[in-house]
């Protein structure tokens, strides 16, 4: 076996496996370094223009910090979960969705990371654009509709062939494309704060509000919601290596819901100041020539690595879930991104997308909170986790609680807000639809499986056949 | 039902990754339910901070929205 497939194995085995005491090495402020460094990307810069475009700076301010604090509470419970046991999010799902349930998860997680690989490209793909401009390439080049595919897709097929190459080559990369996007946010600061001062830019106007502001302040809210129920799935990845389960929900808080608003923010403060939500468009306008020459490789290099880390993200769950098959399929999961490339049709519709995920993840979030605290009582067995003919067959490999609750969230959620045509019922002006939906589905949830569907693992304790946990070992924890 | 069952189709497979996978994964759910491998549980008390946060986010924005 070569070194670079001794690698992956490596890497597979050790994402499937649930983490041994040894393996358990981040503290609360290595889990807040690393995530933080993961989470800030072009995504939260996007969230923060589109935000930007709609509302003032004050109200984006507020719109970005509860959008996301609130539901990341309200999902980072699961953190607790997925460090007591050592497991990665979709073994860990598997109690509450189902062996097969948890499979599902895992594709709708893939075509939404297909989706992410896609804006980050894009996004890219429009830097270098905006780069070939400044170089007088041919109009082809240039031009958004042709340069920005092509460029893209040129980027995907680097992304690709470093991905295969395995993670010591990978590494390499994320040396050079977290302190980008890291260099990126502190020039937008400089700038921002130098070149405007805070009090011109908070008495900026946004340039594409709704008619009715407090529609515009909701949507905006929504937007950010579904920017924070977005890091559902990726909560068991560091969370797994903690060496205390207080570590993993505070840092998880901390990262997701409170510190990286900080990229979102930027964004929203820069979109008012440039009237443009895209963060290609910021570069030229807001520093110049030169300085905006340096951003947009930087910006590049940033989303280049984004969909280095999420194309071997995903092909490592794939194999954690089917870890029978061979890695080029695996990676192979990802060349659906190319279609989505072809056209700026994708890009455009970010707002949708990530309302979209909004729903997707505030329902299942409602459903795992659910099943893990209120119906089981947070006693899983690990055993019947990994043994897929065990206690969480439920009905043919899926739980009908969990379609039940989907079923019911889906329905409050699209009653109050439909994210395809951006039209909203009366009520969504007061309550937004991502946190309702939440609570739908687990409400939904807990009445199913505790007194409806009725499996032994959710009827009691004492029926069920897990090990009761005793005292927990004392593990010190060092800040 | 025998619980080792698909665990130990698995550990009694021809893959090598797979048998020396599940034979690992074997040996890691005995030390987990042997109890040697568990961490600090978290107390609701340790959510107050996050709380705290929340709580003032929303006195923020409940302001924005009033002005």
């Amino acid at each position: 076996m070569s070194k670079d497939q001794a690698s992956i194995s490596k890497d597979v085995a050790f994402g499937f496996l649930p983490a041994k005491k040894q393996d358990r090495v981040f503290g609360l402020w290595d889990l807040i370094l690393v995530q933080v460094g993961i989470g800030v990307s072009c995504f939260c810069l996007l969230v923060g223009g589109y935000t930007g475009m709609m509302v003032s700076a004050k109200e984006a301010i507020a719109a970005i910090l509860f959008g996301n604090a609130l539901p990341v509470l309200l999902i980072v419970p699961m953190a607790i979960y997925f460090a007591r046991y050592g497991i990665d999010t979709f073994i860990g799902f598997r109690s509450s969705l189902g062996y097969v349930g948890s499979n599902i998860f895992y594709f709708v997680f893939m075509i939404l990371t297909i989706g992410y690989m896609s804006v980050a490209l894009f996004m890219a793909g429009q830097a270098v654009v905006k780069i070939a401009s400044l170089l007088s390439l041919p109009e082809f080049f240039t031009a958004r509709s042709t340069g920005a595919p092509f460029f893209a897709i040129l980027l995907f097929v680097f992304a690709f062939l470093v991905t295969f190459k395995g993670p010591l080559f990978i590494r390499k990369f994320n040396l050079i494309g977290v302190p980008a996007i890291l260099l990126v946010m502190f020039g937008l600061i400089s700038i921002l704060l130098l070149g405007q001062g805070l009090d011109k830019i908070f008495a900026l106007h946004p340039t594409e509000p709704y008619k009715d502001t407090s529609r515009s302040l909701v949507t905006a809210l929504e937007l950010n919601i579904g920017l924070g129920f977005s890091w559902l799935p990726y909560l068991g990845q560091y969370s797994r290596l903690a060496k205390s389960e207080k570590s993993a929900f505070k840092a998880g808080f901390l990262s997701y819901g409170v510190l990286v608003n900080i990229a979102a923010i930027l964004g929203a403060l820069t979109a008012l100041v440039v009237a443009s939500l895209d963060p290609t468009d910021w570069m030229f306008a807001i520093g110049g020539t030169w300085v905006g020459l340096i951003g947009l490789i930087l910006l590049t290099l940033g989303n280049l690595t984004a969909t280095i880390f999420l194309m071997y993200s995903q092909a490592i769950s794939f194999k954690t879930v089917f870890p029978k098959k061979p890695w080029i399929f695996a990676l192979a999961t990802a060349i659906p991104t190319v279609l989505l490339l072809l056209s700026s049709g994708f890009y455009d519709a970010f707002n949708s997308f990530i309302t979209i995920i909004s729903y997707i993840m505030a329902v299942v979030g409602g459903i795992v909170i659910s099943d893990f605290f209120f119906v089981k009582k947070q006693r899983v067995s690990i055993r019947a986790l990994y043994d897929t003919t065990g206690a969480y067959y439920y009905w043919h490999g899926i739980n009908p609680s969990a379609i039940t609750s989907f079923i019911a969230g889906t329905i409050a959620y699209w009653e109050l807000y439909n994210p395809l045509l951006d039209t909203a019922s009366g009520m969504f002006h007061y309550m937004t639809a991502g946190i309702p939906a939440y609570f739908v589905a687990g409400i939904c949830y807990y009445v199913s499986a505790k007194y409806v569907f009725s499996y032994r693992v959710d009827r009691s304790i004492a029926e069920s056949k897990v090990i009761a946990p005793k005292e927990a070992l004392q593990y010190k924890d060092t800040i | 039902m025998n619980e080792q069952n698909f665990i130990q189709e698995s550990i009694d497979s021809k893959d090598v990754f797979i048998k020396n996978l599940y034979t690992d994964l074997h040996d890691r759910i005995q030390e987990f339910e042997g109890e040697s491998s568990r961490i600090e549980r978290m107390r609701l008390v340790d959510a107050v901070g996050s709380l705290f946060i929340v709580g003032a986010i929303v006195i923020f924005l409940a302001s924005v929205i009033v002005q």
